[in-house]
C-alpha cells in the first residue's frame, strides 16, 4: 500500500464515504489533469477551432465579423477543379513519393549497417539535409536547378554536352523536380527510423537464418523486415503525413507553377488563406486543411488499428 | 547549493511570485490608462519592422525615429504622443490587433485601403484636413471611398519599369514592335544564351496588364462584377497574350521565363545572358547597385515599359503602402491618429522615411524638388511612369483574376493550350470564382 492510498484509506474511515471531488483529488486524476490541459489547448482546441472556421466566411481583413455558412466552403472546394487539381496531384505526389522514399531508405540503412569505412560519414552526408529548413532547401535548389549556364547542374550537363533541362518551366519536369529535392531532403528520416530498427534486431534471429543458409536478399525479405513491420509501418505513416502536407518546398521551389502544375493541398490552401494581393479567404483555407487533416487522420488510424491487431494476435 | 540564506523552496517561490509580477504587469495597457485619464494620448502604431525604428538598416532606423520624434515633439503641447508598435505586417495581424482593440494606426498595403474602410475599420481623414490632392492622380482615385471618404494616405509605391544594359541597347524601346526588333537583333547577333529581355511570367499580369487597360480592355464593372470577357475584351487579350505567347515560343526571351518571379530571372541579368528586363521600380536600388560591380552598374538605364503600339501609350501599374487612423469610439483617439498619418505622410517626413527605405514617393512634388530624386536618373523615369500610373480594381473578383490570369499565360506560353483556349479556362475560373463570391 503506497503513502496515497494509505491517506485515502484513513480519510474514508475518519469521514465515512468520499464525495467525488475527494476521489477525483485523492485518484491519478490530479497528475493527469497538467497533461489533458494542455493537450486540450495545444492540440485539442486548434483542430476544433479550425472546424468552426471553416464553417465560416472568415477573411483575413476581418475576423470578428465572421458569419456561419454551413458546409458552404467545403461544397466549393469540391466543385473547384483548381482545388481538385491540387488534391489529384497530391495523391499523386504521394503515390510515387512514399514507395521510393521507403525502399531508398531502407536502402540506405541496410548498406550502412555494415561495418564499413567511412560509414559515420555516409551516415552524416545522409542525416545532414535534415538540419536544413524546407524553404532553404527549396531555395537553394531552385539556384542549382536554374535553367541557363547559371545554375549548377544544367552548367554541367552543358560541359557532357547535353541540352539545358527545364526544370521549372515545363510541367512534367518541374513535377520531377518537386519529387527529387523532395527525397533528397526527407529519405534520412526514413534511413534513421530503418537504421534503428535493424540495429535492435535480434542477432541469433539473424545468425540462425544465416545458418540455415538463407542468402543476404532472402535474410532482408523473410527475417529483417517483418521483424521490423512496426518500425516500417510508422516510418510509411510519417513519410504519408510529411508529403501529404508538402507545402514550403513547394513554395520555395516552384511556387505551385508553371501554371498550378505542382500546386498540392498544402500550397492551395495558404495561398487561398493568405494569397499575395487582396484577402484571404481564411474560411476556405480552413475547410482545405481539414480534406488534409481527414486524409492523414485515415492512414494514422489504419496504422494504430494496424499495430493493435498485431499485438492482439 | 542553497544552504545559507535562500532555501531552494524559497528560491521557487520568488521565481514562480515574480513571474506572476511580470505577467500582471504586461496584461496593464499603461497607454491606455493615460489616454482615458486625459492627460496624454498615446497612438499606438503598428508598423511591420522593415518600416520602423527596429529595422536591422541604420538609415531606416534613423528615419522612421526622425518621424516620430518630430510628431511627439510637435504635439507634446497637445498631450498627443505617438508609440510605435512593431509588427510582422501581415494582414491577419493587422486584423487581429485592431478587433482587439490594441491599435490606433496602421501602416498596411494599398490593396485593403478600401476593404478596410468598408469594415468600418478606418477613420475618414477628410474630416482632419488630409490635402489628398498633394498626392499622385492614382494615388487620390486609390484612396478615396465612394462615399467620398480618404480611407488611408498611401505612404511609398513602386511601378515596373524596362532596365536596360545601355553598351547593348543605346536606346529604350517604346513600343512592343521595337522591343521585338531588338530581341530579333541580339538573338541573330549572339545566340547561344544571350537574350535582349527577359519578364517574369510568375506575376505576368501584375506587370501586363496595365498595358490591356491601356489598349481600351476591363476588367470589373461598377458593381464588381467581372467584364474582362467581353468580345471586345477578349480580342485585345489575344493581342497582349499574342506578344508574350510569341517572345517565348520564337526564342526571344529564355524559356525559363515562364517559371520564373521577378526576381528569379535576375541570375541571367547578372551572369550577363541578358541585355534588358522589366522589373520593379526599385530594382536598380534593390537589386543592381548590390550585386553589380560599379562600371557594370553605370552601365544600366531605366525607361517606362514598352507599351503596344495600337495602344499609343502605356499604363503602368502601382502599388503599395499607406497609413490610416483606426476607427474608436474615442473622438479624441482618432483624431491624434489621423494627425499621425497625416504628419508621417507630409511632405518631409515622407521625404526623409522614403529615402531611407529606397521608395518612390507618392507625392510627386518630393520627386521633382528634393534633390536626391531630382537629381535621380530612375527616380526621374520613375516619375515619368508614374504619371501614367494606374492602380488595381479593389473588387473581390480581382484577387482571383490575378492568378487566372497568370495560369492562363503560362499555359499559352509553353504551348499546352492555344491563346484562345487558356482565356477560355481562366474565364471560367474567374466566373466560378465570382460566383462562389457571390454566394458566400
Amino acid at each position: 500500500m503506497n503513502a496515497l492510498t494509505d491517506k485515502k484509506s484513513i480519510r474514508t474511515t475518519a469521514q465515512g464515504n468520499p464525495g467525488v471531488l475527494e476521489r477525483l483529488l485523492a485518484g491519478p486524476w490530479m497528475f493527469i489533469l497538467p497533461g489533458v490541459l494542455l493537450y486540450g489547448a495545444f492540440a485539442l482546441y486548434p483542430v476544433i477551432y479550425q472546424f468552426w472556421v471553416a464553417t465560416t466566411n472568415m477573411a483575413t481583413t476581418s475576423i470578428s465579423r465572421a458569419e456561419f455558412i454551413g458546409f458552404h466552403n467545403f461544397e466549393v472546394i469540391a466543385a473547384d477543379p483548381v482545388f481538385r487539381n491540387s488534391f489529384i496531384f497530391t495523391i499523386a505526389f504521394v503515390l510515387v513519393t512514399v514507395p521510393v522514399q521507403f525502399v531508398l531508405g531502407f536502402g540506405l540503412a541496410l548498406f550502412l549497417d555494415q561495418k564499413l569505412p567511412g560509414r559515420l560519414f555516409f551516415r552524416l552526408s545522409i542525416i545532414i539535409p535534415l538540419a536544413i529548413s524546407s524553404i532553404i532547401v527549396g531555395l537553394m535548389w531552385r539556384l542549382l536547378l536554374h535553367e541557363s549556364n547559371v545554375g549548377f547542374v544544367n552548367a554541367f550537363l552543358g560541359t557532357l554536352g547535353m541540352d539545358p533541362v527545364p526544370w521549372f518551366s515545363q510541367a512534367m519536369h518541374a513535377r520531377f523536380s518537386l519529387f527529387i529535392v523532395n527525397i533528397w531532403h526527407a529519405v534520412g528520416t526514413t534511413m534513421i527510423f530503418m537504421l534503428g530498427g535493424l540495429q535492435t534486431l535480434d542477432q541469433e534471429v539473424l545468425e540462425a537464418a544465416e545458418v540455415d543458409g538463407a542468402t543476404g536478399w532472402q535474410r532482408i525479405i523473410y527475417v529483417k523486415l517483418p521483424m521490423l513491420r512496426t518500425i516500417a509501418g510508422l516510418a510509411i505513416v510519417l513519410i504519408f503525413a510529411g508529403t501529404f502536407q508538402i507545402f514550403e518546398k513547394v513554395l520555395a521551389l516552384t511556387n505551385g507553377g508553371p501554371a498550378r502544375a505542382t500546386s498540392t493541398i498544402g500550397f492551395e490552401m495558404y495561398t487561398t488563406a493568405f494569397p499575395e494581393s487582396g484577402t484571404g479567404q481564411l474560411g476556405m483555407g480552413a475547410a482545405m486543411g481539414l480534406v488534409m487533416f481527414a486524409f492523414i487522420l485515415i492512414i494514422t488510424i489504419f496504422y494504430v488499428w494496424m499495430v493493435i491487431f498485431e499485438q492482439e494476435d | 547549493m542553497m544552504k545559507k540564506g535562500l532555501t531552494r523552496r524559497d528560491f521557487l517561490k520568488s521565481v514562480g511570485v515574480g513571474g506572476a509580477s511580470l505577467a500582471v504587469a504586461s496584461l496593464i495597457d499603461l497607454s491606455r490608462a493615460y489616454a482615458q485619464s486625459g492627460e496624454e494620448i498615446v497612438v499606438r502604431y503598428l508598423t511591420p519592422s522593415w518600416a520602423s525604428t527596429r529595422d536591422r538598416r541604420p538609415e531606416r532606423q534613423v528615419a522612421f525615429r526622425g518621424a516620430i520624434d518630430s510628431f511627439n515633439s510637435q504635439f507634446a503641447s497637445q498631450g498627443i504622443r505617438v508609440e510605435e508598435i512593431v509588427g510582422d505586417g501581415a494582414t491577419l495581424t493587422i486584423t487581429q490587433e485592431i478587433e482587439a482593440g490594441n491599435v490606433d494606426a496602421i501602416w498596411f498595403n494599398h490593396g485593403e485601403f478600401q476593404s478596410r474602410y468598408g469594415a468600418g475599420q478606418l477613420v475618414d481623414l477628410n474630416q482632419y484636413e488630409a490635402q489628398i490632392d498633394q498626392f499622385f492622380d492614382f494615388v487620390q482615385n486609390t484612396v478615396t471611398a465612394p462615399d467620398g471618404a480618404v480611407a488611408a494616405l498611401w505612404h511609398n509605391t513602386d511601378t515596373p519599369l524596362y532596365y536596360y544594359n545601355t553598351t547593348k541597347i543605346p536606346t529604350a524601346p517604346a513600343t512592343w514592335s521595337e522591343l521585338v526588333a531588338i530581341c530579333q537583333q541580339i538573338r541573330e547577333e549572339e545566340g547561344g544564351n544571350k537574350y535582349g529581355f527577359v519578364t517574369p511570367y510568375v506575376g505576368w499580369f501584375q506587370v501586363n496588364f496595365g498595358m490591356y487597360v491601356a489598349l481600351g480592355g476591363t476588367l470589373v464593372d461598377e458593381n464588381g462584377a467581372p467584364t474582362a470577357f467581353t468580345p471586345e475584351n477578349l480580342d485585345i487579350w489575344r493581342i497582349v497574350f499574342g506578344h508574350a505567347v510569341s517572345l517565348i515560343q520564337d526564342d526571344l526571351i529564355p524559356a525559363s521565363a515562364v517559371g520564373n518571379l521577378q526576381n528569379q530571372m535576375l541570375p541571367d541579368v547578372f551572369a550577363g545572358n541578358v541585355y534588358s528586363f522589366a522589373g520593379n521600380s526599385n530594382f536598380h536600388t534593390r537589386e543592381l547597385l548590390p550585386n553589380l560591380p560599379p562600371e557594370e552598374y553605370a552601365n544600366w538605364a531605366a525607361a517606362p515599359l514598352p507599351y503596344p503600339d495600337e495602344a499609343g501609350s502605356g499604363l503602368n501599374v502601382a502599388g503599395g503602402w499607406g497609413i490610416a487612423a483606426v476607427n474608436s469610439d474615442n473622438a479624441a483617439q482618432n483624431a491624434a491618429a489621423a494627425a499621425w498619418a497625416i504628419h508621417a505622410t507630409n511632405q518631409s517626413a515622407m521625404a526623409n522615411t522614403c529615402l531611407a527605405g529606397g521608395w518612390i514617393p507618392t507625392r510627386p512634388e518630393i520627386l521633382s524638388a528634393d534633390p536626391f530624386y531630382s537629381e535621380d536618373a530612375f527616380a526621374q523615369v520613375t516619375l515619368q511612369a508614374l504619371e501614367s500610373g494606374w492602380v488595381v480594381p479593389t473588387a473581390p473578383i480581382f484577387n482571383e483574376m490575378w492568378p487566372a490570369f497568370d495560369v492562363a499565360i503560362q499555359r499559352a506560353a509553353t504551348g499546352e493550350v492555344s491563346i484562345d483556349e487558356a482565356l477560355s479556362e481562366a474565364e471560367a475560373e474567374i466566373n466560378r470564382a465570382y460566383e462562389a463570391l457571390q454566394s458566400s
